[in-house]
């Protein structure tokens, strides 16, 4: 007998049993339908997330004052963290030839007036090459010139928000705002940049120069550095010159972190892949479930069907023949559930997309190879014990069999 | 005993069970059917017949003794080519049928072909040919619910010639009819043997009807004892 006899019954058998054959198809159904959504679900989280860290810019790469990995045995003392100051950024700006541009960063937080407007803004202080830096451009007016900066001059650039905020309709550009209770020129507003990952608002912030920042909050401590490498390929030599520098400006301890966005990427797909398996593997034990339903109505059908395996092996077939017709069977039982379960993850991609519109699942075609495979498993799987019961009934009894 | 005998049993026994509880089924049975034999094999219930006629179908191997049906020892065989024999060599015909419940008398006819690895348009035209010999031509698309009772014995006659077996074994096949739809098959029984030269061994308990075969053996308590050639 060849494969299209055995097809041919098995489909033949299944038409004949719809309602059943459907309620047993559920579990795989559910099974790969839920692996292949969760799976596909992760995978647009992580293009999400990537299209928002490269919004940021290309080749960033982010110094921080302290050490957030602890080392060694020593105490951490105050000799620990030394504070980062404007002369390292000069210091990278000179001697880092793997650097395009760097730039200091403060932040803090301080009331902005206008009028009899008042709102609490995050101000930060950086100097002209943060635009460079930083994807982040002037919609209006202009930034703050590297002479702004030296001079400490009291001018400013606000965010979509901040200015909608305060000025409405009017134009502010020449407008004097309080920051702080010191007032500053307003020379540009920034492009609108939106959320970052739903959380901060880049729209909501007041741009200084650094140098004006410092006297604002009588300090001179750098918040950061950012720096932006000339290439991709150059982030990793960017990176070990950036350390030297540093290392020698701060008594050659290396109290600073540097994180580069390829960095974080490949700790961010860690975590994606860990809790994509994790969900994946919840999703499967549905498909495990679905597969002992399958073995359990196989095993009725097995049952049920006595009398026919006694007619077939009357006629001629042999043991073979009866096992693969009903791990054909059981096969193509857990084959079409899981094409239901396909289709099924795609349209519920397709509602999760219209409801969740930044963030769609990305169907993945690993996910659905795999899906199928394992459904087609499953059905093999569960099905041989029930088909072996099957082949091994002896046809005299099964004859007899009411 | 020639060799030259369709079907020779020799000193054939079946023991079922095993260890202290065993029924001897049939014990030391010698027969020998010759082609175009017309056989009732008569006995109460319980006699053994129905063993006797499974190892005669290849359905059960005899526990002692040989078998050869058409010169091949069959004693001894795998459970594979019983099958295979089965498929084959004999056409059975059961007091209950045995149709396949949720298919067309065209579909069961052609059932024993789809073993035999014969493509679904020749099957379907060899068992079209079948079905009109049984005069079924307007049954053909019927499922057996929707057949009388000699209507399907008639499809199931015709699914045990299908493959043109050696031996035609029936099993009580009027059992389960009407006395009238009994004769009618019983002389197409008789119609296969004298026109077409089929073997034919039915079992039955029914002198009357065992009296249309040309020889009749009887069995009790699994052994033979009678066998009359008219």
């Amino acid at each position: 007998m060849n494969l299209i006899e055995f097809l041919r019954i098995a489909v033949s058998s299944i038409m004949e049993n719809r309602i059943r054959a459907f309620l047993t198809m559920l579990g795989i159904m559910i099974g790969v339908g839920s692996v292949i959504l969760l799976v596909s679900m992760t995978a647009g989280f992580r293009e999400y997330l990537v299209k928002q860290f490269m919004g940021i810019g290309t080749n960033l790469i982010i110094i921080s004052p302290g050490k957030t990995e602890t080392q060694g045995m020593g105490h951490p003392g105050f000799e620990g963290v030394q504070k980062m100051t404007i002369g390292d950024t000069d210091a990278l700006r000179r001697h880092a030839t793997a650097l395009e541009s760097v730039s200091s960063i403060t932040v803090g937080t301080a009331d902005v007036r206008y009028t009899n407007r008042e709102r609490k803004v995050m101000i930060v202080g950086t100097d002209k090459e943060f635009t460079e830096v930083i994807n982040i451009g002037v919609d209006t007016g202009r930034y703050f010139t590297r002479d702004d900066v030296d001079a400490s001059r009291r001018v400013c650039t606000i965010g979509y928000t901040v200015k909608n905020e305060l000025f409405g309709s009017r134009n502010p550009l020449g407008e004097i705002i309080k920051v702080g209770g010191s007032g500053f020129r307003v020379i540009g507003i920034m492009e609108k940049k939106g959320t970052f990952m739903g959380t901060d608002d880049f729209d909501d912030v007041v741009y200084i120069p650094v140098s004006s920042s410092m006297g604002l909050f009588n300090t001179d401590k750098l918040f950061g550095i950012r720096a932006k490498a000339r290439s991709a390929a150059m982030v990793s030599l960017a990176n070990v010159q950036i350390i030297k520098i540093l290392k020698k400006r701060h008594n050659n301890k290396e109290d600073f972190t540097i994180l580069t966005q390829g960095g974080l990427l490949s700790s961010l797909d860690s975590i994606l892949d860990t809790l994509s398996s994790v969900l994946a593997g919840i999703a499967a034990i549905s498909l495990l479930v679905g597969g002992i339903g399958i073995m359990n109505i196989m095993l009725v059908t097995v049952r049920e069907r006595t009398k026919e395996i006694g007619i077939r092996k009357a006629v001629g077939a042999t043991r073979r023949d009866i096992l693969v017709q009903f791990i054909v069977e059981s096969t193509m039982l857990s084959l079409i559930g899981g094409g239901i379960g396909i289709l099924i993850a795609f349209i519920g991609g397709l509602i999760i997309g219209w409801f969740i519109p930044h963030i769609p699942p990305v169907v993945t075609p690993w996910a659905v190879v795999l899906a199928t495979a394992f459904s087609a498993g499953v059905g093999i799987f569960f099905g041989v014990y029930p088909a072996y019961r099957a082949a091994q009934q002896d046809p005299i009894t099964a004859l007899r069999y009411e | 005993m020639s060799n030259d005998a369709l079907i020779c049993l020799e000193n054939v026994s079946k023991v079922y069970g095993s260890g202290t509880v065993q029924v001897d089924a049939i014990s030391e049975i010698n027969l020998e059917i010759s082609s175009g034999e017309f056989v009732a094999i008569l006995g109460p219930s319980g006699s053994g017949k129905s063993t006797l006629m499974n190892i005669i179908g290849c359905l059960d191997r005899p526990s002692e003794g040989s078998y050869m049906l058409d010169g091949e020892d069959i004693s001894h065989l795998s459970d594979e080519r019983l099958a295979r024999i089965r498929n084959k060599k004999i056409g059975f015909v059961f007091q209950m049928f045995n149709l396949l419940s949720k298919h067309t008398a065209l579909f069961n006819v052609q059932l024993p072909l789809v073993y035999s690895g014969i493509g679904p348009d020749e099957r379907r035209e060899k068992s079209v040919r079948m079905l009109k010999k049984m005069g079924l031509e307007g049954r053909m698309h019927h499922r057996p619910n929707e057949l009388s009772g000699g209507e399907c014995q008639r499809v199931a006659i015709a699914r045990a010639l299908i493959n043109e077996p050696s031996i035609l074994l029936a099993d009580e096949p009027t059992g389960n009819l009407d006395t009238k739809t009994g004769v009618e098959i019983l002389s197409l029984f008789k119609r296969l043997n004298s026109e077409e030269g089929v073997t034919l061994i039915m079992i039955t308990h029914n002198p009357e009807i065992a009296e249309e075969a040309g020889r009749k053996i009887f069995i009790r308590d699994g052994r033979i004892v009678e066998d009359i050639v008219k």
